[in-house]
């Protein structure tokens, strides 16, 4: 699938590659997808021109490292994106297994054994999201929000408002690891981008993710089984903020009773600026990782300039609006053509 | 649209990128000039959204600048990752020194410990952190704030039945905040030892319209509740409007007297002390706080010195004396919390006086 590509109903199911390009229309094509790139790249001379040390590799590391937690929960929520629903349970979920996870470092399972009970977990709540989701027919956004309700209110009550911060090195070493001044957490980050890319492109189930997306009732017609589709959509994006917890707890050494809560805005926008469709069908990894560096961007810039503090976070909101309007420009333009 | 605007913006672009780029390269040689002239010192705020921490920033901009350092605020909002990935961004800026209001004690810990690895000196103020290597804690023993404020109640539920009973609403704020869960043990550790007075300890996220409707839910039920209590003063006016609507915003000595305790020592908090409606507030003393930790750092911290333990006094103080001691993450000045009440509301060195009154820092 190319970038920011979707899959028409009367093509969903065969479809592998954007339509033919030629002269002026194709350039024009690859302006429209890939300006997010531009705005990356006209921010990061912004913020430079404020403060040189945004040029640096030290700098580059830290908005890789930033940019893991970031982009694990933007990867996870454009699976139920582009199958057409919504996972507003995603930062929660991050938080809750994680703890999980930790928790069972208590009862003498080994640390890699209680990373993966934190992951497993995680789709398990993912599991239990499209199950209502296909099986109850509840609609997405409310339910997912109740389970976002449940799952802060777990993660507090389990926590009793402490911060768990006796994780053994092991556990945590993921989150603290250098190859030289490198740090080793954003190749997660990209392997798991890598994985969902190869999903998305090269497989069946990629396809009919799409095809879903595009129009549940053609794909029907076209024999593809809906409902599956969408509760892997919804385990694949409980399984990566299982990953996205464990990650975090790793690079914080600490897990806290509010875990991840400040995650869910960014992670919704991260995706929808890089392309992926809120409406389903749309979009791409490629993109995804445009949103997930714009808004790292954003917030790794804001903070070593010297604007106001009281201004900040305003200043942070318009330039994720100018971003998501150049996108709607974008997606108008490319629907227009 | 034409492509035709593509192919000029795309012309302006590069021009733009290429006057941005000659703009960096001036930008970078001034800045680091700058940087090479002034240390650099800034401060991680844990919230802008309460007036205690708006005095505290100011506090601790002004005495920054009043070293001749170079001063910058980053606020986290409550997110505990976001003020991690700040100071990260921080440490960028090669620093001299930082000083912060940890959102969470023990998740700090492991930003703390990436700036001991650059030796680059730790103040913390507020909430202190639990582990790491921090140059001086200035901060506020808030189980202690909370059974003070425990005790004020007391001791006017004593003079009003002649015996420590009555009925009592605890409208505590969120527990994820450390500071606002010590304070809810402390106070409910000191209630439980007076068996007579009942106690309603009931969650409003530290949320004005959440202390309103948990007021309000309380007097419906018991309607001659005795005493109120929040842990700051900022929310507590959800309190004041739930007791101005059931009749029961009375002056001290009125008949119907909601006895009325918080913490913090806000402004607001001296004027309704003053109109006589609040009993007292329990204070601590966000700009000592900046102070005293500036004055560690220049004096000591950044001359790669320890700061020395001990008695510290200093009169531009209410509580005028405390003791460093060595804590955990290194030594620490906890400063003894003190009550506001009408006898001296108006002693001018009360941060609440300072900050409304000298700075102008008027609530909004």
């Amino acid at each position: 699938m190319s970038d920011g590509a979707s899959v028409k109903p009367s093509a969903a199911a065969s479809r592998t590659a954007g339509p033919a390009r030629s002269g002026r229309s194709s350039t024009l094509q690859w302006l429209l997808q890939n300006v997010v790139w531009f705005w990356l790249f006209g921010l990061v001379v912004i913020f430079g021109v404020f403060n040189p040390y945004f040029f640096t590799i030290n700098n580059m590391q830290n908005i890789m490292v930033q940019a893991t937690v970031l982009g694990l929960l933007a990867l996870a929520i454009s699976l139920p994106l582009l199958v057409a629903e919504i996972d507003l349970s995603i930062a929660s979920n991050m938080g809750f297994s994680s703890v999980i996870g930790a928790l069972t470092l208590n009862y003498g399972v080994p640390w890699w054994g209680g990373a993966l009970v934190g992951i497993l977990a995680g789709a398990v709540v993912g599991l239990f999201n499209g199950l209502c989701v296909t099986r109850l027919r509840m609609v997405s956004l409310i339910e997912t929000l109740a389970m976002m309700i449940i799952l802060q209110g777990a993660l507090l009550a389990i926590t009793e408002g402490n911060t768990i911060a006796n994780m053994p090195d092991e556990y945590t070493w993921i989150g603290q690891a250098t190859i030289g001044t490198w740090p080793i957490m954003p190749l997660v980050f990209v392997v798991c981008l890598a994985a969902e890319a190869i999903i998305l492109r090269r497989t069946v189930l990629g396809r009919s993710i799409y095809a879903v997306g595009g129009n549940a009732a053609a794909s029907t017609a076209a024999g593809i089984r809906v409902d599956r589709i969408k509760i892997i959509a919804f385990v694949l994006s409980g399984l990566l903020a299982g990953i996205a917890g464990y990650m975090l707890a790793a690079w914080q050494m600490a897990i806290t009773s509010n875990q991840g809560e400040g995650f869910l805005l960014y992670s919704i926008a991260a995706p929808i600026i890089g392309g992926v469709s809120v409406f389903g069908g749309r979009g791409s990894v490629v993109g995804i990782l445009g949103g997930v560096l714009l808004l790292t961007t954003i917030q790794a810039g804001l903070a070593v300039v010297s604007f106001p503090s009281f201004y900040v976070p305003m200043i942070g909101g318009l330039m994720i609006f100018v971003a998501v309007a150049i996108d709607a420009i974008r997606v108008r333009m490319s629907a227009g053509r | 649209m034409s492509t035709e605007f593509f192919r000029t913006s795309r012309r302006a672009f590069l021009k733009g990128a290429a006057a941005l780029a000659a703009g960096t390269a001036v930008g970078s040689q001034a800045s680091g000039a700058s940087a090479a002239s002034k240390p650099f010192v800034p401060y991680s705020n844990k919230s802008l959204d309460y007036y205690f921490f708006v005095a505290q920033e100011e506090a601790v901009k002004r005495a920054v600048e009043a070293q001749g350092w170079e001063f910058q605020a980053v606020n986290a909002n409550f997110d505990n990752t976001r003020q991690l990935q700040q100071w990260q961004n921080l440490l960028l800026k090669n620093p001299a020194a930082i000083i912060s209001d940890p959102i969470d004690s023990q998740a700090i810990a492991s930003a703390i410990k990436r700036f001991n690895k650059k030796k680059i000196p730790v103040g913390i103020i507020d909430t202190p952190a639990s582990d790491g290597g921090v140059a001086i804690t200035v901060d506020f023993d808030n189980y202690q704030g909370g059974a003070m404020a425990a005790e004020q109640i007391i001791k006017l539920l004593t003079a009003r039945h002649g015996s420590p009973k009555g009925s009592v609403l605890n409208a505590y704020g969120a527990l994820q905040s450390v500071a606002w869960r010590l304070r809810k043990e402390g106070f409910e550790a000191t209630m439980q030892k007076y068996p007579d007075i009942k106690l309603y300890s009931r969650p409003t996220e530290g949320m004005i319209d959440k202390m309103q409707s948990v007021t309000l839910a309380t007097l419906a039920e018991v309607p001659d509740l005795d005493a109120v209590h929040a842990p700051s003063d900022t929310p507590s006016r959800g309190i004041v409007t739930a007791l101005q609507q059931k009749g029961r915003w009375k002056k001290v000595g009125e008949d119907g007297h909601a006895i009325f305790v918080n913490i913090d020592g806000e402004p607001i908090a001296h004027q309704w002390i003053k109109d006589g409606y609040m009993d007292a507030s329990v204070a601590q003393d966000p700009i000592a706080y900046a102070e005293i930790t500036v004055e560690m750092l220049s004096k000591y911290a950044m001359k790669q010195q320890p700061v020395p333990t001990g008695p510290y006094e200093n009169k531009k103080y209410y509580w005028e004396r405390g003791v460093i001691t060595d804590s955990l993450t290194g030594p620490s000045l906890i400063i003894p919390p003190f009550v506001i009440n009408k006898d001296n509301v108006d002693d001018k060195r009360m941060w609440g006086n300072i900050a409304y009154n000298e700075w102008g820092l008027k609530y909004k």
